[in-house]
């Protein structure tokens, strides 16, 4: 029997600032064999352990077509993500899964659009990795991208990569001297846009924002079933049963994370 | 089989080094503890990590749980179930020897709840390696329900028993009928007024989820020592949703009872085709506030 509790050793092999209290890792199973079968869609999880402090879910980053590494970009929260952010090179995590339904796999004739709220633009990444470096085609592929600072902003380095591929939207909330793009909520960003009405949507980022990131695109004629969410939960299982995700009659860890917006939208409480 | 080959039977248990756990003088009643101590402990080791390596922990100790009766037993049906791919329960499981015990002969056993009600054949719906049947002072009617249990009896020399073949957890039709009208009638309304007035009494004090046969959520944990646990949890903490930076998704006192129920009569049974209550009242009985399950059911029923 499977056991689900039982983490797998495995390796940073890089570790990167992304902020003052956010980190990239890269890391490899210590186990060859684990490391080639681990295989996962854009959208999950995986448990990262540490012993003697516990575990955190945390989305996978990097395209599935890595074969060496998988990527995590962990903000500092607690207990276990505290201790993260002093690990470096070399030093040993715990990992289970991968957990969940990721995002629903693209099409050819897709207008995919992602939008992503400060620590959440990890886990559409894989997304706009793959369709980079053309592992993922779709008709056409919008980014909104917003945070608070210039100082919080993750993933940098790809900002120039994913610029002269894509349509790609970043905006900060406050004002920067560094910053030349857009200022102002998403939402803004969003209204000002071209949408196709029959584009795919997939939405992560803080609960706040997902109320009225989704009205912007129901305004736009985009119908509920096109819009899929990732949402937060508390975790501990990782594989239905502790019940601490439960959001009404689904599980955020098995049945999602990513929900499908016109499923889940009468359960009261869940965005 | 009499008391003399009662004992004889026990001290076979304890020579093949079984911890026996003796319920026979509960015979009749349904007791104020649930048996899933004995399956789930509130805290059990599930492995640890010694100088940066996982080593596992399982418990093979090897348990005889004499005289669960059939209520308890029907209980045992959703953790098959919920933990059917489990290793620290399915190692419980295999190194426990199950007797249960009714004070009525065979064909008299009844049980009837809000939730679920027992036929003539309840035996042959529930799982067990040994049954008792009508205590008198020195006799108990004898039922075999596993190749483990036929073969202890045969190790024991023992022939005056009646072998019955399990066809299933369920019983046609009638159990799930109250509770699948409980669950649509949850899952179409909210019906908020009975939440909202739980709400106002329920102190939070967690035990009815303590008593409960059914309530079988957790939480990992881990120690200083590198040692990682499953804990008992239950939804009526306030950690229970709680994430890093403090933000809770569920609020109120109305929505942890909702939540409960909604466990129990949604969830459950969309998950596992029988809801998380056997109808046994701990819950009612353990309340402090005396919220009784029995009509929060026909609140709901009437809602
Ligand atoms: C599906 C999913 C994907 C996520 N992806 C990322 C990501 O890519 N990057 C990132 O920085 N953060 C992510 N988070 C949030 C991250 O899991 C929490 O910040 C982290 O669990 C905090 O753990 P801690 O031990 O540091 O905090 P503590 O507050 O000390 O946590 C105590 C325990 O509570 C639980 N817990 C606390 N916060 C959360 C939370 N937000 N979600 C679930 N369980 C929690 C954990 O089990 C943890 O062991 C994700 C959360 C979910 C549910
Ligand atoms: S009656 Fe109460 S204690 Fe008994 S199974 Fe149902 S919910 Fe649990
Ligand atoms: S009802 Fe509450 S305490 Fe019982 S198993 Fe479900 S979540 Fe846990
Ligand atoms: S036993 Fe009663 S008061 Fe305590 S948590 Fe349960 S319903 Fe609330
Ligand atoms: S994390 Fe345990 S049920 Fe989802």
């Amino acid at each position: 029997m499977k056991n689900e509790y039982q983490p797998k050793e495995a390796i940073i092999k890089k570790a990167m600032k992304e902020t003052d209290d956010i980190n990239t890792y890269w890391i490899s199973f210590l186990n060859k064999k684990d490391q080639e079968d681990f295989w996962f869609e854009p959208g999950q999880f995986v448990q990262v352990g540490v012993p003697k402090l516990g575990e955190a879910p945390i989305s996978i980053s990097s395209s599935p077509h890595i074969e060496s590494h998988f990527e995590i970009t962990v903000r500092e929260a607690g207990r276990v993500t505290k201790a993260l952010a002093k690990m470096k090179k070399g030093d040993k995590v715990f990992i289970r899964g991968p957990f969940g339904k990721g995002w629903p796999k693209p099409q050819l004739d897709d207008h995919l659009v992602l939008v992503a709220g400060g620590i959440g633009l990890p886990a559409v990444k894989p997304l706009l990795d793959d369709f980079c470096h053309g592992y993922l085609q779709v008709k056409s592929l919008q980014t909104f991208y917003g945070t608070t600072h210039f100082d919080k902003l993750v993933c940098m380095r790809y900002f120039d990569l994913w610029r002269k591929e894509t349509e790609v939207h970043i905006t900060l909330d406050n004002q920067d001297p560094r910053w030349k793009a857009d200022v102002g909520l998403i939402t803004e960003l969003i209204k000002k846009a071209k949408i196709y009405k029959d584009s795919k949507v997939f939405i992560i980022g803080p609960p706040v924002m997902y109320k009225f990131v989704i009205a912007e695109f129901l305004k736009k004629g985009v119908p509920e079933k096109n819009i899929f969410m990732s949402l937060e939960r508390k975790m501990s299982c990782g594989v239905g049963v502790c019940q601490h995700c439960a959001c009404g009659d689904k599980y955020t860890c098995k049945d999602g994370p990513v929900f499908r917006y016109d499923r889940v939208k009468d359960i009261p409480d869940i965005i | 089989m009499t008391n003399r080959e009662m004992e004889k039977l026990i001290k076979h248990f304890e020579d093949k080094g079984y911890m026996v756990h003796n319920f026979l003088h509960q015979a009749g009643k349904i007791p104020w503890h649930p048996f899933k101590d004995y399956f789930f402990p509130p805290k059990q080791q599930i492995f640890k990590y010694e100088k940066g390596k996982y080593i596992e922990t399982l418990d093979n100790s090897k348990q005889v749980l004499l005289g669960v009766n059939v209520v308890d037993l029907k209980a045992f049906q959703l953790w098959d179930q919920v933990y059917a791919r489990d290793p620290y329960y399915q190692a419980r499981l295999k190194n426990t020897i199950i007797v249960g015990l009714s004070s009525a002969p065979k064909d008299k056993i009844a049980y009837k709840s809000f939730i679920l009600s027992f036929g003539k054949d309840v035996l042959e719906h529930l799982r067990f390696d040994l049954f008792l049947c009508a205590p008198t002072k020195n006799n108990y009617h004898c039922y075999t329900g596993s190749e483990d249990g036929q073969k202890i009896l045969d190790d024991l020399g023992y022939k005056d028993y009646e072998h019955i073949n399990f066809i299933g957890p369920f019983h046609e039709g009638q159990l799930d009928k109250a509770a699948i009208d409980i669950r649509e009638k949850l899952k179409n309304r909210e019906v908020k007024k009975i939440w909202d007035d739980l709400g106002k009494r329920c102190i939070e004090c967690g035990r009815c989820t303590y008593v409960c046969p059914c309530c079988y959520c957790f939480e990992i944990t881990d120690d200083e020592k590198g040692n990682r646990y499953r804990e008992w949890s239950n939804c009526f903490q306030h950690e229970f949703s709680e994430v890093a930076g403090d933000h809770k998704f569920i609020h109120s006192t109305a929505q942890r009872i909702f939540f409960y129920y909604y466990h129990k009569f949604v969830r459950d049974m969309d998950k596992y085709n029988m809801p998380g209550c056997v109808g046994c009242n701990r819950c009612s009985n353990a309340c402090p506030v005396g919220i009784d399950i029995n009509k929060v059911i026909k609140q709901i029923k009437e809602s």
